[in-house]
């Protein structure tokens, strides 16, 4: 089954002389649930703008996304901020953490943006077990500032799947780690697939990584070239 | 260089016009200074000279110089003072008036004048006295004959004409002629003249008559050139004298030659005063006295009040710097990196401050000029009305003021740049890691100023009673004083501050686990990053603080001195009308004991504006036998007579001054006609009890002795002053106890006969105590006195010393409240600005922009409500630790009820409006960014 269903995206940009650019044209994508989903392509191919829009961040010019069974592409502001709560995780490039909660607070944040009610020992269980899944559990009352890049990067992954959302979204995740520790990342992404049967679609230009996906999609000049 | 100057300055401009309104408002404060203290002294000494004029009914821009010429000692003196007259003015610096800047009134002495044909009817001679008056022709009116040629006429006649009192008075008649014996021609015939007219002066506005001409009846008016010729030229022989009417012009005297001029005044008039000549400026001297006495108090007071506001700008410039410079740490590292030297980076700096102080000059100095006007329209605090406007310069001493300031802006703003010159990436890199206590904080530095200032209050509490006595003596308060109030609220403030992190936590604690995202963030922001915050919390806490305190201190100054005021007087108006008595038959032996006529007090009943009235008798200085050897001096009572219904239903006593109601004394005196109520400070200097029987001598004859019992203490009562203060000239303070007796009208009467009494008017609401004496005064009343309080309690708010605290106050309060504002503005942009990524993640993480608005203003409630509750706290505090201190600064021998420390909740409404109104722009500019937000540009940022 797939998760998420893109048709006939489109998606243009107004620039600052009046004209428009077209950024996406035409997408048509499907990707199948409990996968791990690469976007390649090379910089300003378009991944970011169409992940922000199957991710219910932004939205298409034209076309549609349906996003476990739902037109995400109709719904309102409101609905769309329910579903990033709840059923959505993000992972961004540069770090994300908020910067004045340590690692802990960072994971129990996104608890409560779920929105889910939990006791305080369910949610301190949830919490250490998701750092505990990156590796992080001895680091948990450390402050974003005091990680290194890579460990901060993991707090950001235990973050995106506190909630237990069914999609993760992970924009350039890697960009700015070396390549040990950029696979060690995607090595927790598999691993997080198997064991909290989440649907993990990342963008990455790193070609070393692909074989590690479950699929993989080619973006280039706002189309996709290449299925698989 | 300059590039990049230009660059980072147009790249935070929020920055750039913070700190530019900064160095504005220090400019324009600095500038306002001297403007002020120099507009408002004016103002002062060129009333001085209006209320002179009100109170005397006299014109006080002439001084009179008199001279007169002797048979034996020739006329040099009287030359000389006459060739003085044009040159007293230079001496002095003063500006001759525009209109008669000199006129000469001479004049022959008196001198018989024998009719050349007499009347039937008339006495044989009369004294006459040759006159001329400098232009005389131009202001009289002829209204019988003809006026006066300047020659001799060719039968030997001098021409003269008369003032209409002087024909009157001598009888005279147009064409009457005289010869005088005792003044003759140059031929020795006696002088012969011929009355051609009669004259009234005309009596316009513009001051021409020194006396009015009814004033020369017996002047026999000649032209100014023909008593120069005729008389002055070939004198040695007579008796001349002059009055020399010199006119200078009283809005022209300016404040600061006041004590050269008083002093060269002095001096002039002891060198010119003897047997022929003499100098009168009484009026200039004892204006100048007056002024002189008030001016460094004034000029002290005002300048002191001033420095808070200028300490808090600098403080503000040097924070806004700072932050600044923190922004642009990394540029200062890149720089440093590139090889640039810490000159280098100094100088960017500094053409940078140069930059901003001299664009704040061009725009301070008017500004300041506008802070200038609003102080002289102050009211009350934080209330302003239309008053006539001061006279504003730009002059040397504001230039000094402003380059002063100028200096101080650039220290300010460069000072800062010396620490983070120093940094490079690496040391950057490593310090960003860290994130302390601030140094304040580390070092325990308010603490520190707290307890300075608290030292400073408590030396300061300690010789209260000598500062008093140095006021009075027309020192003013010590600076220091001032200072230690602020340094105060400052030291208190940042304590406070140290409290809201706690109190939040606090709030964490009970609350955290159950918030929803966005305020469970704002707690988190709040506490985890205080130290940012603490900028704009000092500034907060100080601005509410500074907003009780400079309120409160206006508010009590000024209802201190009213209420005083208004307990002094008593009553609006005390007159006493002229009583006839029998004392001419006394003398001529009809009548033996002295009684008077008692005039229709009924005629006051009907006077127009007249609310309430009562008969007081009013004794002074009455002996008592009862006390006599006892230390004091037995015949200094002051006794009053009150019908205690009418007297109470129209005086009235503050709650609290008695142990019992004021009107409970007054019953009690009234159940005995032989009651007395006596002043405390009498039972404590003589030692007196309820029910003692004390003997009062006095009545009509002043012999009378009378028993009395005394029913009551008081120590306070209508008008009463406890104790009489002076000053002696070594400025030791004499207090001498005021012994009062308060007994029954009706007894007094009884027992001391009737004499003249006083009638005691309280004026109905409006009515001006001018206005009820000219409507007594067209009924034809004889008054002996009248006293008007009601002029003195209209002008305390224009007093110089009471408007200047008021409007430098209030100024200071609004300069605070800018600077606030501004802060809390600049904090917030840059915190949201800093913070846009940030906010992207929470937009994705699926947070609504309400919720991320609700979050900011979570921060800013975290934040601020307990700033302000703080603020209010050390506000209150402040006030009533250092306003009973500060007041004395406004002491006067006046100070009699204890000092009521005046906070009023519609100045407290307003600093809260005002500071409601402040967030609510923040929340309107906070709204705005959040909402123009887009959350994928935000997540874009974080990606370059």
């Amino acid at each position: 089954m797939n998760m998420i269903t893109a048709k006939d995206l489109c998606r243009d940009f107004k620039l600052g002389d009046g004209t428009t650019f077209r950024v996406l044209n035409n997408i048509q994508i499907e990707i199948p649930e409990k996968k791990l989903a690469i976007l390649r392509g090379p910089s300003g191919s378009g991944k970011t703008t169409l992940m922000n829009i199957i991710g219910a961040l932004d939205m298409p010019t034209a076309g549609t996304v349906t996003f476990d069974g739902k037109n995400i592409t109709a719904m309102s502001e409101a609905k769309r901020e329910q579903l990033r709560r709840r059923d959505i995780g993000f992972i961004f490039q540069s770090v994300s953490l908020i910067p004045i909660m340590t690692a802990y607070e960072n994971v129990e944040f996104a608890l409560r943006m779920g929105g889910g009610k939990m006791s305080k020992a369910e949610t301190k269980a949830r919490v250490t077990e998701c750092l505990s899944m990156v590796g992080l559990a001895g680091r948990m009352n450390h402050m974003p500032q005091e990680l290194s890049g890579g460990e901060q990067q993991r707090v950001a992954i235990a973050r995106a799947i506190a909630h237990r959302p069914k999609v993760i979204f992970a924009d350039e995740p890697t960009a700015e780690l070396d390549s040990l520790t950029a696979k060690a990342v995607v090595q927790i992404f598999k691993k997080l697939v198997e064991q909290e049967q989440v649907t993990i679609i990342m963008t990455t230009h790193d070609v070393g990584l692909m074989d590690m996906a479950d699929v993989v999609y080619m973006l280039e000049d706002g189309e996709i070239v290449k299925n698989g | 260089m300059l590039r990049f100057m230009i660059q980072k300055l147009t790249h935070k401009k929020w920055m750039v016009l913070s700190l530019l309104i900064g160095n504005i408002l220090l400019i324009a404060v600095a500038a306002s200074i001297p403007m002020y203290k120099n507009a408002s002294l004016q103002r002062m000494l060129t009333d001085e000279f209006q209320t002179y004029f009100e109170e005397n009914n006299v014109n006080p821009g002439i001084m009179v110089l008199s001279a007169s010429i002797q048979k034996q000692y020739g006329k040099s003196a009287f030359l000389k003072m006459r060739n003085y007259e044009s040159e007293i003015l230079k001496e002095l610096g003063l500006t001759p008036a525009e209109k008669y800047p000199v006129t000469e009134y001479l004049f022959l002495n008196p001198s018989g004048a024998e009719p050349l044909f007499k009347r039937s009817d008339e006495n044989s001679s009369r004294k006459l006295q040759f006159s001329a008056l400098t232009d005389l022709e131009d202001h009289i009116e002829i209204v019988s004959g003809r006026m006066y040629s300047d020659q001799i006429t060719e039968d030997g006649f001098i021409e003269v004409i008369v003032s209409t009192s002087c024909f009157s008075d001598q009888a005279l008649l147009v064409g009457d002629e005289f010869s005088f014996k005792g003044i003759k021609d140059a031929d020795g015939k006696p002088r012969k003249v011929r009355v051609v007219g009669v004259f009234q002066g005309i009596t316009d506005e513009d001051g021409y008559w020194v006396k009015s001409s009814d004033y020369y009846h017996d002047d026999i008016f000649v032209p100014v050139s023909l008593f120069d010729s005729q008389f002055l030229d070939q004198s040695g022989k007579l008796y001349i004298s002059g009055y020399f009417y010199v006119r200078y012009d009283t809005q022209k005297v300016a404040f600061e030659k006041s004590s050269f001029i008083s002093e060269k005044l002095s001096r002039i008039v002891e060198d010119n005063d003897d047997l022929y000549t003499s100098i009168q400026a009484d009026a200039l001297q004892e204006i100048l006295a007056t002024y002189l006495d008030k001016q460094d108090r004034i000029n002290t007071t005002l300048m002191i009040l001033q420095v808070p506001v200028l300490v808090l700008i600098c403080a503000f410039l040097f924070m806004i710097s700072d932050q600044m410079l923190q922004m642009e740490r990394n540029e200062i590292s890149q720089l440093k990196s590139r090889g640039a030297g810490r000159l280098q980076i100094l100088l960017i700096y500094l053409l940078q401050s140069l930059l901003l102080a001299g664009v704040s000059l061009v725009i301070g100095i008017p500004v300041g000029m506008v802070f200038c006007r609003a102080i002289g329209s102050s009211n009350a605090f934080l209330e302003f009305v239309s008053r006539r406007n001061l006279r504003i310069s730009v002059d040397r001493e504001v230039w000094i003021y402003c380059a002063a300031a100028f200096f101080v802006s650039v220290c300010m703003t460069v000072l800062p740049v010396i620490g983070y010159s120093k940094v490079t990436i690496v040391s950057l890199k490593r310090s960003k890691s860290r994130s302390g206590k601030p140094i304040w904080q580390k070092f325990f530095l308010d603490f520190l100023i707290l307890g300075v200032s608290l030292y400073g209050y408590y030396s300061f509490y300690r010789q209260r009673d000598d500062l008093y006595a140095q006021v009075l003596s027309g020192a003013s308060l010590d600076p220091l004083l001032f200072l230690s109030s602020s340094l105060f609220i400052l030291g208190a403030g940042m304590v406070a501050v140290r409290l809201q992190p706690i109190l939040v936590k606090l709030l964490y604690k009970l609350l955290g686990r159950i918030l929803p995202p966005s305020e469970f963030a704002s707690f988190l922001q709040t506490i985890r990053t205080g130290r940012r915050q603490y900028f704009i919390m000092i500034f907060l806490v100080l601005t509410v603080a500074l907003g009780i305190f400079n309120a409160t201190v206006a508010r009590t100054i000024i209802s201190n001195a009213e209420r005083n005021i208004a307990y002094v007087n008593g009553v609006d108006v005390v007159l006493q009308e002229h009583w006839n008595d029998n004392s001419a038959q006394i003398r001529a032996g009809m009548a033996e004991k002295l009684a008077y006529t008692e005039p229709d007090f009924g005629r006051y009943e009907s006077t127009e504006g007249i609310d309430k009235l009562t008969k007081v008798y009013h004794y002074e200085k009455v002996y008592s036998p009862s006390i006599k050897g006892m230390g004091v001096d037995a015949n200094s009572i002051k006794v009053y007579g009150i019908n205690t219904k009418e007297f109470g239903e129209m005086t009235d006593l503050e709650n609290g001054l008695l142990p019992y109601q004021y009107r409970q004394y007054l019953n009690v005196l009234a159940t005995n006609q032989n009651a007395v109520l006596v002043s405390s400070a009498f039972r404590d200097t003589v030692g007196l009890k309820l029910g003692d029987k004390l003997t009062l001598t006095g009545g009509i004859d002043g012999k009378t002795s009378t028993s009395f019992e005394i029913y009551g203490f008081v120590d306070y009562w209508p008008g009463y002053v406890p104790t009489d203060i002076s000053v002696s000239e070594n400025g030791t303070v004499n207090v001498t106890p005021n012994l009062m007796v308060i007994a029954n009208f009706g007894a007094l009467e009884e027992r001391w006969g009737k004499v003249p009494y006083e009638v005691w008017i309280k004026l109905k609401d409006g009515v001006s105590a001018d206005s009820v004496y000219d409507t007594i005064v067209e009924q034809k009343i004889d008054l002996d006195s009248f006293t008007d309080s009601t002029r003195e309690m209209r002008n305390v708010r224009k007093d110089t010393l009471y408007q200047g605290t008021n409007g430098i106050l209030t100024m200071s309060f609004i300069i605070i409240l800018i600077l606030c504002v501004v802060g809390f503005l600049i904090y917030w942009i840059l915190s949201i600005r800093s913070r846009e990524l940030l906010f992207g993640v929470f937009r994705a993480m699926g947070m609504a922009k309400n919720e991320i608005l609700r979050m900011l203003i979570g921060e800013q409630l975290f934040s601020s409500v307990p700033a302000i509750l703080l603020g209010v706290g050390v506000g209150w505090i402040a006030s009533r630790l250092f306003v009973p201190l500060i007041q004395i600064a406004y002491a006067s021998k006046n100070q009699i009820l204890p000092l009521k420390i005046l906070t009023e909740n519609s100045d407290m409404m307003k600093l809260i409006v005002i500071i409601a109104l402040m967030f609510l722009i923040c929340m309107i500019i906070l709204a705005r960014t959040v909402f123009s937000m887009k959350i994928s540009q935000a997540l874009k940022l974080g990606e370059d």
